[in-house]
């Protein structure tokens, strides 16, 4: 059958339509639907023809061959943005159909834009190609005027754009069919080839067909009409404007782009770059949700423009070049198109019920889905083109269009995400009940669920009675599809690599299972990728992975003391700790890539679930991609022919690393995200998560950079190493970690809010960790496994203990505790455990962790940073000891009276946790000959045992002794105490006593803790500023003033977007050089 | 000589229309400059067939071969482009007059509300 009978079907089916509305409404939308479903499974068939080796589809009209006649073609890449765009089409006829006012012409002007996108797509004939562009482009301008008095000046001025466009497309075409003799695109491509266009008229020619399909695809800043036109449709219309349409005027456009030049490339591309990059810039001071969308969507096209000409600069063949540029432009196609029918269902919703449409887990999960593959992150066909795209860029070295290129994926995923983090916690924005002024802050966490009030079984149904909502899930599905395509075409389409989205997709999939079951699930998953892993792993992948996942696995275990849902919390911790696994077992630099990012963008989706953790989210997110970026970077270099300078790679990958782990000046996230993901997964976050960053400084020192330098084996990389720029680079880390421990000491030191002194907590013992890794010894590495082992165990256990002491007492401010040893008893022996191991002081493990720490550094000669190390572990006992005196000590408030022990889910992994941590206590051979082992593997051993004494060159540590020792000064007083004092003492009541020379009633007169380092923070003064927040405010700041000076240009004049568009195109032609 | 004529005043048309176009405020002027504009294009297209001391390019007896005839490829175009280019015309001032039953007025500079 020849497919161009669609074309008939469609336009018969338009002109019919007056008809058919004279049956009856019915009916008409019946054949209306009919044909657009027709369109999907011609385009489809096709496609599916093509995948199975069928040779490109090549279809003459009016019984001539071309060049006598219109000639369609249908390869690869048609095909799929075809079926693609038909797909979109169907969903969109019926969200028309169902959600907005579908009159007679409505329909008949959307089946002459479909009739038009089909032939933008399969022409090969250039003056048809106008014909198919006006006949959309005269559908769109009917389609956007729907939408009321705003949306018909948009129209208008839509119009107007159009219309300079299709003039310059005909002088253009005209010129070039003159001096060519043929309308026919590959003849004039062919004619190009012999040099006929050489010449100015020629070049002139080209230049004007090309600037006129160039406007058609909203360039950057000729693109106000079209930013309005996307405000003011309709959300169906702005959702084929930018999917279907946009998509096809893009293929018409790479179809013409042979006859182009090299120059005339070069600027086009560049130009699709800075629509990329200002649209996101300006997106991000837009309030207006389509408005936004639309900057989106002029960004990601120019992204695509971008690709193209980049693919087509690089000669890559059509398969590479498709892979990238289809990529991005597939994903930008489901995922805009899904985000503006979003749009406008949540709209309906909110007018109709108030509730929001996106308050039930399947639709969060698709916002989630849309925005995450806009933003180019895995597993979405977007990740691997960009990877690719960037593999480019670095091999040829352009690094100033990289950084433009990154700096306009931070800008989008800023303002996306930002809308994601709205939409899915609407509830939260609005405050509630539990926001009280200034520090006294009321923690509802036992309250729950943020999102689901409905009982799973109603949610289910109602979403199934509102079928036109499941709609919007197609696009998602397509988005899954092309996921498993692009993932398969890259070569990670393995178990490991997949796992955590299988993981994701499964629980989306039980969703209306209850909560307890996703929790079980997670726990036993988690429990099984640890037994899984073990014998797969050796040295230090196994240590860590033991961290990662036996530790989120007993994290998750705790987890289970809530009943109530957390949509989310399950599904992205047992992602997160499975992009973990797949982190240590990954091996190609993509799979490394993959799981890191999974892994960071799972932290911050864990962080969202907080009841106030949208802030933090947000600001965790973006340097999560940052230092993606910078990461990406080196691993793309991999294997090119660009060698970056290794102190170059070494700063990027550190700068990628600390920024996950929180050294000081990356750190800003951290205490906020800390503080407010919920109190469990905070444990996880810091105590497991927060490894993953020295865990891979540590393996691209040994395993990636010296496999980038061509360095075979340990021996030539340690000489790498020990020269020149990495000593010195090592040195500056070492300062980088001594002054994070010192600074968030003293910050964690003033804190009210316990997680908030806790999270201060984490980034100090982070920062002597570094310390410890830049020694880039045998003595500093296991110090810094070492340390890491046991702030995993010791910050685990103190999250897990505060997380039971919240969720009874309901606060977080610690001077509002007290007392809570008599309640709490389990609790508190966990946090006294947990603080001795912190604090470093014997017998506990944390003694032998400072031993090392201080030796290793005075073995490496830095006895100044050993020093400051050891008077900030000094001054860590300042909040150590608040923990127990604040909380467990004095008299219980009133409100704290009637508490109990924490649940047993909590319990249970403290017990496991101190049990874990008297072992290695006692026995610290346990875990330091293994680490010692996995060190030595890499470089010579400075450390060894002898029986169970640890020997250095400067001293040694006998950990069971110390242990035996301490134990004993330990009991024999507290023996002698319990027998000799056992007979006299006395209970009393809680107010028999006399302080101050009062008898108090209160307990807070009684129980001193509030502000309770008063006198040192007088005394540092102004060193207590916050310079990093003030140096990311300022940033952040000076972005969005450029944003909304960049704005103004748009001043909704139509006018003025005329004038826009001719200056644009003189100044393209001069960059372009083709008045020269 | 008679092609660089007539394209040369197709061209200086569409400057004059594309001037038109973005100096008069008023919506039906704009769109008269844009008319303009389109009448210089379809100037362009067609002088851009014209062969100079040819005859009309109708196969009947008078054509032989060697017979020189002026190109109808552009004047197939230049119909299409005059159609598409009413349409549109057509549909502009179909908005124009909504636009100014709506507002009262006919001024470009009345509707640029949508800049959120």
């Amino acid at each position: 059958m020849n497919p161009l009978i669609i074309l008939a079907v469609l336009m018969g089916t338009a002109f019919t339509m007056p008809l058919l509305e004279k049956v009856g409404v019915k009916p008409a939308r019946l054949f209306f639907m009919a044909a657009l479903a027709l369109l999907f499974v011609i385009s489809g068939g096709i496609l599916v023809n093509l995948l199975n080796g069928a040779p490109d589809l090549e279809v003459v009209t009016a019984g001539f061959q071309a060049p006598f006649s219109i000639n369609f073609r249908i390869g690869l890449a048609e095909a799929a943005v075809w079926s693609a765009a038909a797909l979109v089409l169907l969903i969109g006829g019926s969200y028309m159909v169902h959600r907005e006012e579908d009159g007679m012409y409505d329909r008949m002007l959307y089946l002459i834009l479909a009739l038009g996108v089909t032939g933008l797509i399969l022409t090969r004939d250039l003056f048809n190609l106008f014909v198919f562009l006006e006949i959309s482009s005269i559908a769109v301008y009917g389609l956007i005027g729907r939408g009321g008095e705003r949306s018909l000046q948009a129209g208008f001025k839509y119009m107007i754009a159009g219309g300079i466009s299709s003039i310059l497309f005909l002088i253009g075409t005209v010129f070039l069919y003159r001096l060519t003799g043929t309308l026919n695109i590959d003849g004039m491509a062919a004619a190009a080839g012999s040099g006929i266009l050489a010449g100015t008229v020629g070049a002139s020619a080209v230049f004007i067909l090309a600037i006129s399909m160039l406007i058609e695809l909203k360039p950057f800043p000729a693109n106000g009409w079209a930013l309005d036109a996307y405000q003011e449709a309709p959300s169906g219309i702005g959702a084929l404007l930018s999917s279907a349409q946009a998509s096809a005027v893009f293929i018409a456009f790479t179809k013409i782009s042979p006859l182009f030049g090299d120059r005339l490339a070069a600027v086009l591309g560049g130009i699709g770059l800075l629509t990329f990059f200002f649209a996101n810039l300006m997106g991000m001071r837009q309030k207006d949700e389509k408005r936004m969308f639309g900057y989106s969507s002029t960004g990601q096209i120019g992204l695509v423009i971008f690709a193209w000409f980049t693919v087509q600069g690089a000669g890559l063949p059509d398969t590479a070049a498709w892979f990238i540029v289809g990529g991005l432009l597939l994903t930008h196609l489901f995922a805009k198109a899904g985000l503006f029918w979003f749009s406008g269902l949540s709209d309906k919703d909110k007018g109709e019920g108030g509730k929001g449409f996106l308050h039930k887990v399947l639709p969060s999960a698709l916002a989630g889905i849309f925005v995450i593959s806009l933003l180019a992150l895995p597993p979405f066909p977007s990740f691997f083109a960009k990877m690719e795209l960037v593999k480019l860029l670095v091999t040829g070295g352009s690094w100033w269009i990289l950084t433009v290129l990154f700096l306009g994926s931070l800008f989008e995923a800023a303002y996306m995400f930002a809308w994601l983090v709205k939409k899915t916690k609407a509830e939260c924005a609005d405050g509630g009940a539990d926001t009280i002024n200034g520090d006294s802050l009321v923690v509802g966490n036992r309250a729950g669920p943020d999102i689901l009030t409905d009982s799973p079984a109603v949610e289910v149904a109602s979403m199934l009675k509102s079928s036109t909502s499941l709609w919007v899930a197609i696009p998602a599905l397509a988005l899954v599809g092309l996921s498993a395509a692009w993932a398969y075409m890259a070569g990670v389409f393995n178990v490991i690599a997949m796992a955590p989205f299988a993981a994701a997709l499964l629980m989306l999939i039980l969703s209306f299972l209850p909560g307890r079951f996703h929790g079980f699930l997670a726990v036993i998953v988690s429990a099984a990728a640890a037994w899984w892993i073990w014998p797969r792993t050796e040295g230090i992948d196994r240590i860590f992975g033991m961290v990662f996942l036996a530790g989120g696995s007993l994290n998750l275990f705790a987890g289970l003391y809530r009943k109530d849902r957390r949509p989310g919390f399950w599904v992205f911790s047992l992602m997160t700790v499975l992009s973990l696994g797949a982190l240590v077992l990954a091996r190609t630099p993509l799979e490394i890539f993959m799981a890191w990012e999974v892994m960071s963008v799972g932290a911050v989706l864990i962080t969202l679930q907080g009841k106030r953790a949208a802030g933090p989210a947000r600001t965790g997110m973006l340097f999560a991609l940052g230092g993606g970026y910078f990461l990406m970077t080196v691993l793309m270099s991999i294997g090119t022919a660009t060698i970056l300078s290794p102190a170059v790679v070494a700063i990027l990958v550190v700068i990628a690393f600390l920024s996950k782990s929180g050294a000081l000046g990356l750190h800003v996230w951290v205490p906020g995200s800390y503080a407010e993901a919920d109190d469990d997964a905070t444990s996880l976050l810091s105590s497991v998560i927060s490894k993953a960053g020295i865990w891979a400084m540590m393996i691209f020192s040994i395993r990636i950079l010296p496999g980038i330098y061509g360095l075979d084996g340990p021996e030539l990389w340690l000489q790498a190493f020990n020269s020149g720029s990495f000593s010195f680079l090592s040195g500056i880390l070492g300062w980088i970690g001594v002054l994070t421990a010192l600074v968030a000491t003293i910050i964690a030191v003033f804190q009210e809010d316990i997680k908030y002194t806790l999270a201060w907590s984490s980034i100090s013992q982070l920062g002597y960790i570094i310390l410890a890794f830049s020694l880039f010894d045998h003595f500093g590495w296991t110090t810094a496994i070492y340390l890491s082992i046991n702030h995993f165990l010791f910050k685990a256990m103190l999250f897990l203990a505060i997380t039971g002491v919240i969720y009874r007492v309901k606060t977080r401010l610690m001077y509002k505790m007290g007392g809570l040893i008599a309640p709490m008893p389990i609790t508190f022996i966990t946090v006294l455990i947990a603080i001795i191991a912190l604090a470093g002081v014997p017998p506990l493990s944390g003694f032998g962790g400072k031993w090392l720490v201080y030796s290793a550094l005075i073995q490496g000669g830095r006895p100044i940073q050993a020093a400051l190390a050891m008077f900030s572990s000094g001054i860590a006992f300042l909040y150590l000891f608040r923990l127990i005196h604040s909380i467990f000590l004095g008299q219980r408030k009133d409100d704290s009276l009637g508490i109990k022990e924490a649940p047993f889910w909590l319990i249970l992994p403290q017990i496991l946790l101190i049990a874990s941590i008297m072992l290695i206590s006692a026995f610290p051979t346990v875990i330091l000959k293994p680490i010692m082992a996995a060190v030595a593997e890499w470089m010579p051993a400075a450390i060894g045992f002898e029986g169970s004494t640890l020997m250095s060159a400067i001293g040694y540590w006998n950990g069971s002794w110390v242990m035996y020792v301490t134990m004993g000064v330990f009991m024999i007083p507290l023996v002698s105490l319990l027998i000799g004092t056992g007979r006299k003492t006395r209970k009393v009541k809680q107010f028999n006593i006399v302080f101050a020379a009062e008898r108090p009633h209160r307990p807070e007169t009684t129980h001193y803790a509030h502000n309770f380092f008063a006198p040192y923070r007088k005394a540092l003064g102004s060193l207590m500023n916050p310079v990093g927040r003030k140096f990311w405010e300022g940033s952040a700041g000076g972005v969005t003033a450029v944003s909304s000076a960049f704005r103004r240009i748009y001043t909704g004049n139509g006018q003025t977007y005329a004038l826009h568009i001719v200056l644009f195109t003189i100044a393209v032609a001069l960059f372009a050089g083709v008045f020269a | 000589m008679i092609i660089q004529i007539i394209v040369s005043i197709g061209a200086l048309l569409v400057l004059i229309g594309l001037w038109g176009l973005l100096t008069r405020r008023n919506l039906i002027k704009m769109i008269i400059g844009f008319s303009i504009m389109d009448t210089g294009t379809h100037l362009i297209i067609v002088g851009l067939g014209y062969r100079k001391g040819a005859t009309a390019p109708i196969l009947d007896s008078s054509i032989t071969p060697g017979t020189h005839f002026v190109d109808p490829i552009p004047s197939a175009l230049v119909l299409t482009a005059i159609v598409i280019g009413l349409a549109v015309t057509a549909l502009m001032l179909a908005y124009a007059v909504r636009l100014h039953s709506s507002r009262g007025s006919a001024l470009i500079e009345d509707f640029k509300e949508n800049t959120l």
